[in-house]
C-alpha cells in the first residue's frame, strides 16, 4: 500500500514540487492550504506523515501541531516541518514544540524523500 | 613569819589551860600528900578530919578536873575555830601582800616605800631603773639620798621629799615639772606622788612615793604647744583667711584676719558660715562643703560673700578636712582669700584683650579675606601696601618677589603713602645688592633703624636711599609654604627711626596675610580653572554620553530591524527560490522529459545561479547573525578525520570536473577535537570550496595534524594564487581578489569574511599564505579542547 501524505503547504509553486517529487516516489499526496484545511483533512482520513510548512495564513503550523497533538487518535502521527525559516533557533525551536523532523527549504530534490522516507511505517519502507 | 599570829595564840591558850590544869593537880596532889603525912601523925579523928578533908579535897580535885575538862572543851573549840579563821584571813594576807608586791613589782610607775624613818624598804624595778640604784643597794640607805628630785632651771633640790610626804596627810601629787636625777647622771621628767604609811596604833609607818617618767608626754606637750602657738600666730597674722569649720558648716575658729573681713556677729563661734555667703553663691557653695565633707576631697571654689559693712567681696576659698583620730573627716578647714583686686584685675585685662582681639580681627578681616572675596592680585597688594603703610606711618611700601631664577626680585606693589599712589616694575638684581640679598634670604625681618649705614641695606645707599631721602628700612620676608618668595619693605624718609619690636612683629605678620591672600588666590584660581575644566567636561560627558545612548539606542534598534529585515527576506527568497531550484533540478534530471543539449546547459546555468544565490543569502544570514552576536556554538568531541572526508566528498563533483585531484593528508589515528562540528565543517567546505574554484590545474588537499594541543588544518592549492596587496584584504567583506577574478569566478565575497568570523568564535584563527601564480595555503588554527566557555 503506498504511503498516505498530508502536505499543509500554502505556495502553489511549493505544494506542487513537493507533490511531484513525493508522487514520483509513489507516495498518494492529500495537499491543505493551511492548519485549518490540514486539521479537516485529518478528521476525514488517515496518513502516515504530515509535512507542513510553518508560515501560513489563517493557522500556522505550530498553532496547527498542537491540535493535533491533543488528538488521541494521532498522538504518534509524524508532523514534519518543510519551512524557508533557515536558522537553528528555528530548527531548535520547531522541535521543541513536537515536530518529528525539520526540513529547511529549498529543499534538496534529490534527498527529498530519503528524508521523509525514515518517518513512514515499516510497511512503506521498502518502496 | 611562817606561823600566823591566831595559830600563835591557839597554842598559847591551849597551853595555859594546861598549865592551870596541872598546876591545880599538882597543887592538889602536894596538899593530899601533905595531909596524908599530917594524917600518919595524928590522931584517928584529926585523921577522921583529915580524910574527910583530903576526900572534900579529892572531891574538889575530881570536880575541878572535871569542871576544867568541861570548861576547856568549848574554850577549845572557840579558839580553834577562831584560830580557823584568823588563819584564813592570814592567808588571804600573805596572798594580798605577795599579789601586791608583784604589783607594785611589775607596774609601770616607779614605787619606793621607806620605814618611818625614812629609810628605802622597797623599790620595784621602775624605781630601781629610773633611780639607777639596785633594791639592795638602796634598802636602809635615806629616801632623799635615793631618789634625787631637782625643780626649775636651776636644779634646785627639793625640800626633803620624805619630810614633805610626812607631812601630808593626804596622798598627794608633790610638784610638776620635777625632775629626777638617777646615780649615774640621767634626769627624767616625772610626775610623782606620796602617802603616808600608818601603823594599826596610828603611829607612822614609813611612807610610800610613786613617780613615773613623763619624760616624752613632755616633749610632745610643749611640741604641741609650741605648734598651736605658732598656729595661732600664723593664722592671726596672715592675709589669708582661715576658719575651722565643723560637718556643719558653723564656725569653731577663725583667724583675726578672717574676723576682720567676714562675719557680721562680734562672737562666731558655732555660727553658721554660709550666712555670710552671697544668696547667689550659697547652694553652690554648700554643695561644695558638703562634698569636702564627705568625701574628704580638697575642693577650691569662688563665690562673692558679704564683708561685715556689708559690701560684696569677692572670696577664693579651698577646704579641706581635717581628721579625727580615726581618719573620719572631723572638721573642716577653709582658707580663703580676697580677690576682689584680682578678679578686677582680670576682668580688666580681659576687656583689653578683647579690645585688642576685635582690632585684630577687623584688621585681619580687612586684608585677610581680601581674595577670599574675589579680589585680584594687584588690590591684594595694594591693600596689605596700604594698611602696612598707614599703620607703621611708613612713606613707601612695596612688595617685591623673586623672579624664576632668584636672580632678581621684582616690585608687584609700591604704596607712596603721601600721594596715595601704586607703582610697580622695578627689579632689583642679587648681583647688584649681593649683602641685602643674602641677608634677605636668612629669611628673618630686616629692621635696619639707620638704613644708610646699617651694613644689610647700605648697598641701597647711593642709587636708592639718598635720592629718595630714605633713613630707615624694614623688610619683612615673604614665605610661602616654607619657601622665601619675596620681601615686603617699608621704608621711612625723614629722621632715622627705630623699629620698635611690635612694629617689627606687625610687619611680620602682614608678610603671613599677605601670604595668606596669595595663597588663597592661588587656590580659588586652581579651584575655578578646574570647576570650569570639570564642568567643561561634565558637559561634554554628559553629551557625548546621551549622544551615545541615543546611538546605541538607535544602532541597537537597527541591528534589530536589520536581523528582522534579513529573517523575512531569507525566508521570502527561499520561498520562490524553493521552487525555481526544484523545478530547474527536475527538469535537468529530465524526469518530465528530455532536454536537448542547450535547454540543458541553460536550465544547468539557471539552477546554478539560483544555489548561487541561496548560499549569497545563507552567508548574509550568517554574517549578520555573527555580528549581533546571535550565533550559538555547540561544543561536541568529534573526529576531524570524518570532516574533513565530508567535505572531499562534497567537492569531488567539482574536482573531478576540472581533473583536479582532491585529497587529504591526515595523520593516522582519530583526530578528535571540540568544537562546532557544523562551523568547522562550514569554514572547510568554504576553503576547499574557494581553492577547487581557483585552481584549473593541478591538486587541492587538506591536510591536518594535532600539536601542542592545536588543531592545524591546512588547505593547498595549486591555483593561480593571491598577490601581496590581495592577501591584506583577502578576510574582508565582498572582496575578491580582482575584478577579474570575480567575474570568472562566482563567488559571494563573504565566504572568507564568514570563515574568520566562525573561526574566531571557535577561538581559532585562520590565515592565508600564497605565491601569486603558484597557489596558496589557508591555514585554520583551533585548540583542541577549548576554555569553556563562560
Amino acid at each position: 500500500m503506498n504511503p498516505s501524505i498530508l502536505l499543509v503547504e500554502d505556495n502553489e509553486q511549493n505544494r506542487y514540487l513537493a507533490t511531484f517529487l513525493l508522487e514520483n516516489e509513489g507516495c498518494r499526496v492529500v495537499h491543505a492550504g493551511n492548519g485549518r484545511e490540514a486539521l479537516r483533512a485529518l478528521d476525514s482520513e488517515k496518513f502516515d506523515v504530515v509535512l507542513m510548512d510553518i508560515q501560513m495564513p489563517e493557522m500556522d503550523g505550530f498553532e496547527c501541531l498542537d491540535h493535533i497533538r491533543t488528538r488521541s487518535a494521532i498522538t504518534d502521527l509524524p508532523v514534519l516541518a518543510v519551512t524557508s525559516f533557515a536558522s537553528e533557533a528555528d530548527r531548535k525551536k520547531a522541535i521543541e514544540a513536537g515536530f518529528a523532523g525539520y526540513l529547511e527549504k529549498p529543499i534538496d530534490i534529490d534527498l527529498f524523500f530519503d528524508q521523509i522516507k525514515s518517518y513512514l511505517p515499516e510497511r512503506n519502507r521498502a518502496s | 613569819s611562817l606561823i600566823s599570829p591566831s595559830r600563835r595564840l591557839t597554842w598559847l591558850l591551849m597551853a595555859a589551860v594546861l598549865a592551870v590544869a596541872l598546876a591545880a593537880a599538882i597543887s592538889t596532889y602536894s596538899v593530899r600528900q601533905h595531909l596524908a603525912r599530917v594524917l600518919a601523925a595524928s590522931d584517928q579523928s584529926a585523921a577522921e578530919q583529915v580524910r574527910g578533908v583530903a576526900g572534900s579535897i579529892d572531891a574538889v580535885l575530881r570536880r575541878a578536873i572535871v569542871i576544867s575538862g568541861l570548861l576547856l572543851l568549848p574554850l577549845l573549840t572557840l579558839v580553834i575555830w577562831s584560830a580557823r579563821r584568823q588563819e584564813l584571813a592570814w592567808d588571804q594576807a600573805q596572798r594580798n601582800e605577795k599579789s601586791l608586791v608583784t604589783t607594785l613589782r611589775s607596774i609601770g610607775d616607779a614605787v619606793v616605800s621607806t620605814d618611818a624613818e625614812g629609810r628605802v624598804m622597797f623599790m620595784n624595778a621602775v624605781a630601781q631603773r629610773l633611780t639607777g640604784w639596785s633594791e639592795e643597794q638602796a634598802q636602809g640607805r635615806h629616801l632623799r639620798d635615793v631618789v634625787r628630785i631637782v625643780q626649775g632651771g636651776d636644779n634646785k633640790p627639793m625640800s626633803d621629799l620624805f619630810e614633805r610626804v610626812v607631812a601630808t596627810s593626804e596622798p598627794v601629787g608633790l610638784a610638776t615639772g620635777s625632775r629626777l636625777i638617777s646615780k649615774d647622771g640621767m634626769e627624767y621628767c616625772i610626775d610623782d606622788s606620796g602617802a603616808r604609811m600608818r601603823e594599826a596604833d596610828g603611829t607612822l609607818g614609813g611612807i610610800v612615793f610613786v613617780f613615773r617618767d613623763v619624760t616624752q608626754r613632755d616633749v610632745q606637750e610643749r611640741a604641741l604647744r609650741a605648734s598651736q602657738e605658732m598656729f595661732r600666730l600664723i593664722s592671726d597674722n596672715i592675709a589669708d583667711l582661715i576658719a575651722v569649720l565643723d560637718p556643719q558648716g558653723r564656725r569653731l575658729y577663725t583667724s583675726r584676719s578672717y574676723q576682720s573681713l567676714l562675719g557680721a556677729q562680734e562672737n562666731l563661734y558655732l555660727t553658721d558660715a554660709m550666712a555670710d555667703v552671697h544668696p547667689d553663691d550659697r547652694e553652690r557653695i554648700r554643695e561644695i562643703f558638703d562634698r569636702i565633707s564627705s568625701t574628704g576631697i580638697e575642693q577650691r571654689a569662688e563665690y562673692r560673700a558679704f564683708r561685715r559693712d556689708g559690701t560684696v567681696v569677692a572670696i577664693e576659698s579651698v577646704g579641706s578636712v581635717i581628721r579625727d583620730e580615726a581618719g573620719n573627716p572631723a572638721r573642716v578647714l577653709i582658707v580663703s582669700r580676697d580677690i576682689t583686686q584680682r578678679k578686677a584685675a582680670e576682668e580688666m585685662i580681659r576687656g583689653t584683650m578683647l579690645r585688642l582681639e576685635q582690632q585684630n580681627i577687623a584688621l585681619a578681616s580687612q586684608t585677610r579675606n581680601l581674595a577670599g572675596r574675589g579680589a585680584s592680585l594687584d588690590e591684594i597688594h595694594h591693600a596689605v601696601t596700604e594698611l602696612s603703610g598707614r599703620t607703621l606711618r611708613t612713606s613707601r611700601v612695596s612688595v617685591w618677589f623673586y623672579n624664576e631664577e632668584r636672580t632678581a626680585i621684582r616690585c608687584a606693589d609700591l604704596f607712596l603713602e603721601s600721594t596715595g599712589a601704586h607703582e610697580e616694575g622695578a627689579e632689583l638684581r642679587s648681583e647688584s645688592y649681593p649683602t641685602y640679598f643674602a641677608a634677605l634670604a636668612e629669611g628673618r625681618v630686616i629692621p635696619a633703624h639707620d638704613a644708610r649705614t646699617d651694613p644689610r641695606t647700605r648697598e641701597f645707599a647711593d642709587d636708592y636711599l639718598d635720592p629718595l631721602g630714605i633713613t630707615a628700612m624694614l623688610d619683612a620676608p615673604i614665605h610661602s609654604e616654607g619657601r622665601l618668595i619675596g620681601v615686603l619693605c617699608h621704608e621711612h624718609a625723614g629722621s632715622p627711626r627705630e623699629w620698635t619690636i611690635d612694629e617689627q612683629s606687625f610687619a611680620a605678620s602682614m608678610a603671613d596675610i599677605l601670604v595668606l591672600n596669595l595663597e588663597i588666590w592661588h587656590r580659588r584660581q586652581a579651584e575655578a580653572a578646574l570647576r570650569e575644566a570639570r564642568d567643561g567636561l561634565e558637559i561634554k560627558v554628559a553629551e557625548r554620553t546621551s549622544d551615545l545612548e541615543a546611538a546605541n539606542e538607535r544602532l541597537t534598534e537597527l541591528d534589530r530591524l536589520k536581523s528582522e529585515f534579513l529573517a523575512t527576506m531569507s525566508h521570502e527568497l527561499r520561498t520562490p527560490l524553493n521552487s525555481i531550484i526544484g523545478f530547474t533540478g527536475i527538469l535537468r534530471q529530465e524526469l518530465p522529459g528530455p532536454l536537448n543539449p542547450e535547454q540543458h546547459k541553460q536550465m544547468e546555468m539557471v539552477n546554478r545561479s539560483a544555489k548561487h544565490l541561496l548560499g549569497l543569502i545563507n552567508d548574509l544570514l550568517d554574517v549578520s547573525r555573527i555580528e549581533s552576536g546571535r550565533i550559538e556554538i555547540a561544543r561536541a568531541k568529534f573526529d576531524v578525520r570524518e570532516v574533513v572526508n565530508e567535505v572531499l566528498a562534497s567537492l569531488s563533483p567539482q574536482a573531478n570536473a576540472k581533473s583536479l585531484v582532491l585529497e587529504a593528508q591526515l595523520p593516522a589515528g582519530p583526530l578528535e577535537i571540540i568544537s562546532d562540528r557544523q562551523r568547522l565543517f562550514q569554514i572547510l567546505l568554504n576553503l576547499a570550496t574557494n581553492a577547487v574554484k581557483f585552481t584549473d590545474v593541478g591538486r587541492v588537499s587538506i591536510s591536518a595534524q594535532l600539536t601542542d594541543g592545536k588543531l592545524v588544518l591546512a588547505v593547498r592549492d595549486t591555483g593561480i594564487g593571491i598577490k601581496p596587496e590581495g592577501l591584506r584584504h583577502l578576510f574582508e567583506a565582498f572582496r575578491q581578489v580582482d575584478a577579474s577574478a570575480r567575474r570568472q569566478h562566482e563567488g559571494t565575497g563573504l565566504g572568507l569574511y564568514l570563515s574568520r568570523k566562525l573561526a574566531t568564535l571557535l577561538s581559532g584563527t585562520i590565515s592565508a599564505e600564497s605565491s601569486f601564480g603558484s597557489g596558496s595555503v589557508f591555514n585554520l588554527e583551533l585548540p583542541q579542547f577549548p576554555e569553556p566557555i563562560a
